[in-house]
C-alpha cells in the first residue's frame, strides 16, 4: 500500500514538473527575425532590404530612425515592394522619427492588424507589445519606459521574449552616444530574461552575457562570446545601427580588434574602423529542434557574416523577478509616505505612478520618497528604481 | 629490472609535454589585450597630427581626437552650427573636391534636414563626414578618419 502511495506522489510530482516545464511557450521552430536600424529610405536601405529577403527572415523589427525626413511614404514603398504589403514589420520610435504625423503608428498598427494581432482603438502608442509566432516583443518608448516594460515582462511565460528600442546608454554603444534611454529599461529587460534590441549608433555592436548591464558585469559562468545565456537576472544587448544611413566609428572600448576594451563585455563590434558595412543582425528561435536554443548572425550587403553566436535561454519568468542585489548599502533606511519603500505618492501602492515621480527627480538631489528619493541617500538615481521595481505590484 | 627506471621516465617525459601543451593551450585561449594603442582627445581644439579639412564657416569646435594602434591611425572631429543640415552637407561637397577629396558615397536625400552622411577619399584616405541635426537649433559636424596606414 504504501509503495502504491509512494508511486502515486512520484507520478503527481512528474506530471506537475512536466505541467511546469511546459509553461513556458517558445516560437514557432526555426522562426527567422531580422533587427535593423536608422535606415533612411535610400539604395542603402534597399540593399538591406533585399538581404533580409534573401537570408529568409519571416519579420523585421526596426530599432528607429526610419526616413530621415526623405518621407516615410518612399521608406514604407520600399518594405512594401521589397517585402511585401502583408510581410511582418514593427518598430520603435526614433529621435528622427514623428511617430503620429508622419504615420508611423498608424503603418505599424496596419502591420498588425495585417499579423493577426490585437490593435489599440485608437493611435498606436511607442511603448506597446506584440506576440507573433511566441515571440514576445516589447517597444519601449524614446528615453525610456521601465514601468510599461516590468508591466508587460513581469509572469510573461514566453521561451523568448525581446525588449527593442532606439537610444542607447553611453556604456551600451562603442561611438559617442551619450546617456540617453536610462538604465531602468535595460535592467528591467536582463532581470526578465528578455534580449535588448538597440539602434541610434550606426554601428553593429554585442555584448557577451551580461548580470548586470548598468555596470558592465559579464557573467562569469557564462562568458563565452559566442555562446551568450539569456535567462531572468542575464541577457545580452546589441546595437544594430547599420540600417543605410551612415557608418560611424568606434570611440569607445579600444581597441578595435578582440577582445575589445573597456570591462571586457563586448562580444563583436564592426563600425568603420573594421571597415564596416550595412547589414542586419539576424536571429533564427527555436532553432534545430531545441526550443531554448537560438542562433544569430550579423551579415553586411557584401555577404560577410562579421559575427556569429548562439543563444540558450532557461525560458520564462515564469511570474517570479529575482530579487536585485544592491552592493552599495543606502546611508538611511529606506522610507517612504505610506511607509512602503517605492511608494512615493503615498497611496500604499507601489505602481506606476510611483516611477512617474521617480522620473521626474530623476537625477536630482531631493529629500524622501515623497520625490522618489527611496533610500535617503540625497539623490534620486538608479538605486531608488531598484526599490521601486522590487516592490512594483505589491 | 633495468626497464622500469625508463617506463618511469617515459611517463615523466610524457607527462610533462602534456602539462606544458596544456597550459600554452590555456594561455592561447585567453583573452589578453595584446594590442597597444593610445588615444588623444583635444577638447575645443585640434589635435596634432588632424588631416587637413576645410571647417565650415563660423562653426565650433568641440573636440577632436586622434587613435592609433597596430600601426594604423584614426581621426575624429566635432564641431557645432546653427546652420541647417542641408546647407552644411551642400558647403562640404562643395568644398572637399578643391582639397582633393574624391566623393565615393553621396548624401541620398541631400534637400533633408535630418541627417545626412557622404564618403569621401583622398588617395587611401577614407573621410566620413556625417551632419546631423542635434536640437532645433544646433547642427553636428562629424568628421571621422578610419584607422588606416599613416
Amino acid at each position: 500500500m504504501k509503495k502504491y502511495l509512494l508511486l502515486l506522489i512520484t507520478g503527481f510530482l512528474f506530471i506537475s514538473s512536466v505541467k511546469n516545464v511546459s509553461a513556458s511557450t517558445s516560437t514557432d521552430p526555426n522562426f527567422k527575425v531580422a533587427f535593423i536600424g536608422d535606415s533612411s529610405a535610400g539604395s542603402n536601405f534597399q540593399n538591406v532590404l533585399n538581404l533580409i529577403k534573401q537570408e529568409g527572415a519571416q519579420m523585421v523589427l526596426h530599432q528607429g530612425d526610419f526616413d530621415y525626413s526623405a518621407g516615410p511614404q518612399i521608406w514604407m514603398d520600399k518594405i512594401n515592394t521589397t517585402l511585401g504589403a502583408n510581410f511582418p514589420y514593427l518598430g520603435s520610435d526614433g529621435n528622427h522619427d514623428n511617430w503620429d504625423t508622419d504615420g508611423y503608428a498608424a503603418f505599424f498598427k496596419d502591420r498588425l492588424v495585417k499579423m493577426g494581432l490585437p490593435a489599440p482603438s485608437g493611435n498606436l502608442p511607442p511603448s506597446y507589445s506584440a506576440v507573433y509566432k511566441g515571440l514576445k516583443i516589447i517597444f519601449s518608448k524614446e528615453n525610456g519606459d521601465p514601468a510599461f516594460l516590468q508591466s508587460q515582462l513581469a509572469g510573461n511565460t514566453h521561451t523568448w521574449k525581446i525588449c527593442s528600442w532606439h537610444k542607447n546608454m553611453n556604456a551600451m554603444q562603442v561611438g559617442g552616444k551619450g546617456d540617453e534611454q536610462g538604465w531602468p529599461d535595460y535592467e528591467t529587460c536582463r532581470q526578465n530574461g528578455a534580449i535588448v534590441a538597440t539602434g541610434h549608433e550606426h554601428t553593429y555592436e554585442r555584448t557577451k552575457t551580461l548580470s548586470s548591464i548598468q555596470n558592465q558585469t559579464v557573467d562569469s559562468s557564462c562568458s563565452d562570446p559566442k555562446n551568450v545565456c539569456v535567462a531572468p537576472g542575464r541577457t545580452f544587448v546589441f546595437v544594430s545601427g547599420l540600417g543605410g544611413n551612415g557608418i560611424r566609428n568606434q570611440d569607445r572600448c579600444l581597441p578595435t580588434t578582440y577582445p575589445y576594451g573597456c570591462k571586457g563585455e563586448w562580444a563583436s563590434v564592426y563600425t568603420s574602423d573594421q571597415a564596416g558595412a550595412y547589414g542586419a543582425l539576424f536571429i533564427t528561435f527555436n532553432y534545430q529542434g531545441n526550443p531554448n536554443r537560438a542562433h544569430g548572425y550579423f551579415k553586411d550587403i557584401n555577404n560577410k557574416v562579421v559575427d556569429e553566436f548562439d543563444i540558450l535561454t532557461t525560458g520564462g519568468s515564469g511570474g517570479t523577478i529575482p530579487p536585485v542585489t544592491i552592493s552599495q548599502s543606502p546611508s538611511n533606511p529606506p522610507i517612504s509616505g505610506s511607509g512602503k519603500p517605492g511608494d512615493a505618492n503615498g497611496d500604499n501602492l507601489v505602481d506606476g505612478q510611483d516611477y512617474v515621480i521617480w522620473l521626474q527627480n530623476y537625477n536630482t538631489q531631493a529629500s524622501g520618497a515623497a520625490k522618489g528619493n527611496f533610500d535617503g541617500n540625497g539623490v534620486v538615481d538608479g538605486q531608488d528604481y531598484v526599490i521601486w521595481l522590487n516592490n512594483y505590484n505589491k | 629490472m633495468n626497464k622500469r627506471p625508463s617506463i618511469f621516465f617515459f611517463f615523466f617525459v610524457a607527462s610533462a609535454v602534456l602539462a606544458v601543451s596544456a597550459y600554452a593551450y590555456l594561455v592561447s585561449r585567453t583573452p589578453t589585450r595584446s594590442t597597444t594603442f593610445a588615444k588623444t582627445d583635444k577638447q575645443g581644439g585640434i589635435v596634432a597630427g588632424f588631416p587637413s579639412l576645410p571647417v565650415y564657416p563660423g562653426a565650433k569646435t568641440e573636440n577632436t581626437y586622434k587613435k592609433s594602434e597596430r600601426g594604423l591611425v584614426g581621426f575624429q572631429g566635432d564641431w557645432l552650427t546653427s546652420d541647417r543640415v542641408s546647407l552644411v552637407m551642400a558647403w562640404y561637397l562643395q568644398k572637399l573636391p578643391t582639397y582633393g577629396w574624391q566623393l565615393v558615397e553621396a548624401p541620398e536625400f541631400p534637400e533633408t534636414d535630418s541627417e545626412l552622411f557622404a564618403q569621401f577619399k583622398k588617395g587611401k584616405q577614407i573621410l566620413n563626414l556625417t551632419v546631423e541635426q542635434e536640437s532645433r537649433s544646433e547642427t553636428e559636424i562629424h568628421a571621422e578618419f578610419p584607422l588606416q596606414m599613416p
